[in-house]
């Protein structure tokens, strides 16, 4: 099934991550993507904008905020997204998205990705701010499903038919965390596979996979670590129903060689529901 | 806002003062300014989040709080590494999470969070040990932060200065890259955060004025000490000074030797030339009563 926009499953990529630059500008490993956190290379003219740009030149580059703050009830901030879609263009960016989600209000930022409530006055105004947004980037915008750790009483739907309203009514795409369904069921007390039986897969642009850390009680979305076997079998069954999407490995904390990061991530392949992978090009 | 959004603005500022209390969520929700942003009239906590099978209401809002400092902790360490070694884990810690609820983050990048960071060490922090070499030390690893991110400029070369007519040296204006800054300081900290960074012992100096560029040069960052003179020349420099109204500052103070700053003077353009410390160099035309031609 092809998304809408007929974004290309670019195959699998790993997030560029600061202490594999060496590594990459040395070995060009073959891998076919990588993802940006955006808010990284935005406020920057040092070593990470140097190197991401001779990384651009080789492979197919998203970008992925967490700041845009996208459900807050502050002001949007023109600043940010105006330095956000000067970078799009910089590294010539496949699509850029960012979370469902607030991360600070009354001006100030927590750095971190808060929840909200699920409910037809969230719906209602995060589609208009959506809509704001995307009019301003003049793209799509692709929004991640959140690890979240706590309901809100008011909260009058579940997050896969909030998600599903949102992507529809603002004309966005969907990014696919199947690390946070598994981590948001688990804290939610949850169906996984009743979440991915609510998602609009024509609508979902990439796919991630993380490690998360179990507490026994809650799982917090750590990306410290491997996937974990039933998060894989989430993922094969994403996969199934989409036929194919770029898969990204995020490994943020902890963080190993390249060479096991990319092992992780070719696990992936043997989930896959295409028969081709892409191989790494500036051309998508 | 657009929408009416009173009931969504209410609880995210309910949330957030919970979350950013320093003294945990459960002291904010005890607290009457918490009680007074309770965005619903019946003023639980349950009332707003509901429990988990595993978890109360509070157990589950308290991971965000936990969360927020615990970050908050890791990147102030990250960027103040040695200022983390002189404090210790656990005050520094305490530190951190005064600092951030003294000044919280207004800005989406994390890079501003320390900004403030080096003048609440000098300052508000209560109870520090050696204040002062701990708020030099921050001084000098913020700069680091700043010169890390600061705009690239293409450097100029020695060549590019010596092909500048000897005539027209004393009006010379040079301009110094971005990624540069100038620090005086009331302790030599520059060897102790070498010391810390390179994992070896080394105790805190006794105080005595130290002068440090910090620098980027090829996408790494520097520290090198100077001297009074090269740190004022530098500084004359920076403020936008001839080259020559510079050179009469330096050789004007009183621990210089005149004669012996115009003799070195030209290794020291060398070497910051070739640590890309110009991107510019400009002067006025010298017009005398026989000559008219500009330089």
């Amino acid at each position: 099934m092809p998304n809408l926009w007929n974004f290309p499953d670019l195959g699998l990529g790993l997030g560029l991550r600061t202490v594999h630059y060496n590594y990459i500008l040395e070995n060009c490993p073959s891998i076919d993507w990588f993802e940006i956190l955006s808010e990284n290379y935005m406020d920057t003219e040092g070593r990470p904008l140097y190197v991401l740009e001779q990384i651009a030149e080789r492979y197919p580059i998203a970008m992925h905020g967490v700041s845009m703050s996208i459900g807050s009830t502050d002001p949007v901030d023109f600043d940010y997204l105006r330095k956000l879609k000067d970078l799009a263009q910089r590294v010539a960016a496949v699509w850029l998205g960012d979370h469902v989600c607030w991360t600070g209000v009354a001006g100030r930022n927590g750095h971190d990705l808060y929840p909200i409530p699920y409910n037809e006055e969230t719906l209602a105004y995060l589609v208009e701010r959506i809509r704001i947004v995307q009019d301003f980037l003049e793209r799509p915008l692709i929004l991640e499903n959140p690890s979240t750790y706590l309901t809100f009483a008011n909260s009058t739907m579940r997050e896969e038919e909030f998600l599903c309203r949102m992507a529809e009514e603002a004309d966005c795409g969907l990014l696919l965390d199947v690390n946070n369904v598994y981590v948001t069921c688990r804290n939610h007390d949850l169906d996984p596979w009743s979440y991915l039986d609510g998602i609009p897969y024509d609508r979902v642009v990439q796919i991630h996979l993380a490690g998360h850390t179990d507490k026994g009680t809650h799982c917090i979305d750590t990306h410290d670590g491997p996937v974990i076997d039933p998060v894989w079998e989430l993922y094969a069954d994403v996969e199934r129903r989409c036929g194919g999407r770029a898969t990204l490995l995020e490994w943020d904390a902890k963080i190993p060689s390249f060479a096991e990061a990319q092992a992780e991530l070719l696990k992936a392949k043997s989930f896959r529901h295409t028969n081709e992978l892409p191989h790494a090009s500036r051309h998508v | 806002m657009h929408r009416d959004m009173s009931e969504l603005n209410r609880i995210q500022c309910w949330m957030q003062a919970l979350i950013m209390d320093p003294d945990g969520v459960q002291s904010a929700l005890d607290n009457a300014v918490a009680a007074d942003m309770h965005p619903g009239s019946e003023k639980s906590l349950e009332s707003l989040v509901l429990p988990s099978k595993q978890l109360n209401s509070l157990e589950r809002l308290s991971i965000y709080g936990d969360m927020y400092f615990w970050r908050i902790n890791e990147i102030l360490a990250e960027e103040f590494p040695t200022v983390r070694h002189l404090l210790g884990k656990d005050l520094f810690e305490n530190v951190a999470r005064d600092y951030v609820t003294r000044h919280p983050s207004t800005h989406y990048s994390l890079t501003r969070l320390g900004s403030k960071f080096p003048a609440y060490l000098a300052g508000e922090a209560a109870d520090l040990p050696d204040r002062e070499f701990v708020a030099d030390v921050a001084t000098v690893e913020r700069a680091m932060e700043d010169v890390f991110d600061a705009q690239n400029v293409e450097p100029i070369e020695f060549e590019e200065l010596t092909a500048i007519p000897t005539e027209c040296w004393s009006e010379v204006r040079l301009q110094i890259i971005p990624a540069f800054r100038l620090l005086k300081l009331q302790h030599p900290v520059n060897s102790y955060i070498t010391a810390v960074r390179e994992d070896r012992h080394m105790d805190i100096p006794a105080a005595a004025r130290s002068f440090v560029a910090v620098y980027r040069n090829n996408f790494r960052v520097w520290r090198v000490d100077l001297d009074e003179q090269r740190f004022e020349l530098l500084c004359a420099l920076h403020r936008g000074q001839s080259l020559g109204s510079a050179l009469d500052l330096c050789a004007s103070l009183p621990a210089a030797d005149p004669a012996r700053v115009m003799n070195d003077v030209g290794d020291w353009f060398r070497e910051w030339t070739a640590e890309g410390l110009f991107c510019d160099a400009r002067w006025e035309a010298v017009l005398s009563a026989t000559d008219v031609s500009s330089c």
